[in-house]
């Protein structure tokens, strides 16, 4: 204790019992959430946003061809710095990052905090945001499946997307069901991704490769839009 | 929030493995059924469970085949609030209270302004309809993971409480870093992630010295 600190009276002192272990330990791991979804952008960038994903699909039967995902960036992103003292950069459409603000608020030392998502498996395409915090989804669209997917039809492209077939009326089973199932489907995919993530970022690589790679993604793109 | 319609927005949570009883479990939502307001009722909030395809349903129970689904409880959490206009409420209060004065001759006491607002409580109540706020829970039994679409403290606070009091299961969110201890890593890894410390592809920039500076000084 420092000299001039005057030690604590007793009625200030906490004596409420402490936090179990587990709760304590997972608390501290509250950064793992941003440093995920920033990975994670710049994994969908290295990857070309098309990724062989066969950790996601337990079930061969209904995995996409190639047991592949085709992803999109969507139509918002906020950053924030881990430890709040920051200002928080949000951005919001068509282009999110093409104007190099994600790359500059990454620069400042900032994390994603919330990112949005196009994906696509087969012609099955879902659109999500994903939440750093408390490892949310929001806004989640699924995919329509009364619609005959049309092959020559751009998956991410709205402007160009069939006019969807009237929803057959189904019994209220029926329709958890479905819901419920795409919804599994969407987890699985984030989960293997969170996987892959949490591997890499135990390794001891984890500062000499990723994050260097990061940096460099981050300096070379900058310097292109200067 | 879209269980069963339109986009969804939710949360994951973990609870633990339950033996599925579901006598069990209909006779303990039962228990904890949402009871709506009435205009007499002097109590201004309820909360409680709601048959999850007709939240709105006050006569009927929430029997088995209305939340059990193979694997799945699904449930709908109901809050009804009644939020009395806090001017009118003061401006009744006062009207009244002058009028007692008057006709008494006398300074309402404490005891007479409290009953005074009573009354004008009650008269609003009469009024007001309660606002009702309603979320969907989906409870997978066979992965032990409830999706509750809904965000925030009503979430983590108050159908959190509701559900542990009902089932007796702890509710812990399953957000990233609970999701990576979740994962079936090697003991190693295991003592690597709970050493593990926040680190920064770029450092923030320092703050600016000047930045506290007064520039009157």
């Amino acid at each position: 204790m420092a000299d001039d600190e005057e030690p604590m009276r007793p009625d200030d002192q906490d004596k409420s019992a402490p936090a179990p272990k587990h709760v304590t330990q997972v608390a501290d791991k509250d950064f793992l959430g941003p440093e995920f979804l920033t990975w994670l952008y710049f994994h969908l960038e290295d990857e070309g946003w098309d990724l062989h994903l066969p950790d996601a699909f337990a079930d061969k039967d209904i995995a996409p061809e190639g047991e592949r995902v085709q992803f999109a960036m969507g139509k918002r992103a906020a950053l924030h710095p881990l430890d709040d003292a920051g200002a928080k950069v949000t951005l919001n459409g068509p282009d999110v990052d093409g104007g190099g603000e994600l790359f500059s608020a990454i620069r400042r030392g900032a994390f994603i905090d919330s990112l949005s998502l196009v994906m696509a498996l087969d012609s099955r395409v879902y659109e999500f945001t994903m939440s750093s915090k408390d490892g949310g989804f929001s806004g989640v669209k699924l995919p329509d499946l009364f619609t005959d997917p049309d092959e020559d039809q751009p998956l991410f492209d709205d402007d160009k997307k069939k006019k969807p077939a009237a929803k057959p009326k189904l019994p209220l089973d029926a329709i958890i069901d479905l819901r419920m199932s795409c919804l599994d489907e969407l987890e699985s995919v984030v989960d293997a991704l969170y996987s892959r993530f949490i591997t890499r970022r135990l390794a001891r690589a984890w500062l000499s490769e990723d994050v260097k790679h990061m940096k460099d993604v981050v300096q070379t793109g900058l310097k292109e839009r200067l | 929030m879209g269980a069963l319609k339109g986009s969804a927005s939710y949360m994951r949570i973990r609870v633990a493995d339950v033996d599925v009883d579901i006598d069990t479990f209909e006779r303990d939502l039962e228990a904890r059924r949402f009871v709506p307001l009435t205009a007499e009722s002097e109590e201004l909030e309820s909360a409680g469970w709601a048959p999850f395809e007709a939240p709105y349903d006050d006569k009927h129970p929430i029997t088995r085949d209305r939340f059990h689904f193979t694997d799945l409880i699904c449930l709908a959490y109901r809050e009804d609030k009644v939020v009395l206009p806090t001017a009118l409420f003061k401006h009744k209060v006062q009207e009244r209270i002058e009028e007692v004065e008057q006709e008494t001759g006398e300074k309402v006491d404490k005891k007479l302004k409290r009953t005074i607002e009573l009354a004008i409580q009650a008269e609003l109540r009469q009024k007001v309809l309660p606002r009702s706020k309603v979320v969907e829970l989906v409870w997978n039994t066979s992965t032990n993971e409830v999706r509750v679409f809904g965000r925030g403290k009503i979430v983590t606070e108050r159908i959190s409480a509701l559900f542990e009091r009902t089932f007796g299961l702890p509710f812990d969110v399953s957000n990233y870093a609970r999701r990576a201890f979740d994962l079936d890593l090697s003991d190693r890894a295991r003592s690597i992630l709970e050493g593990l410390m926040p680190e920064t592809v770029f450092d923030p920039p320092p703050p600016r010295e000047d930045a506290d500076e007064n520039p009157f000084d």
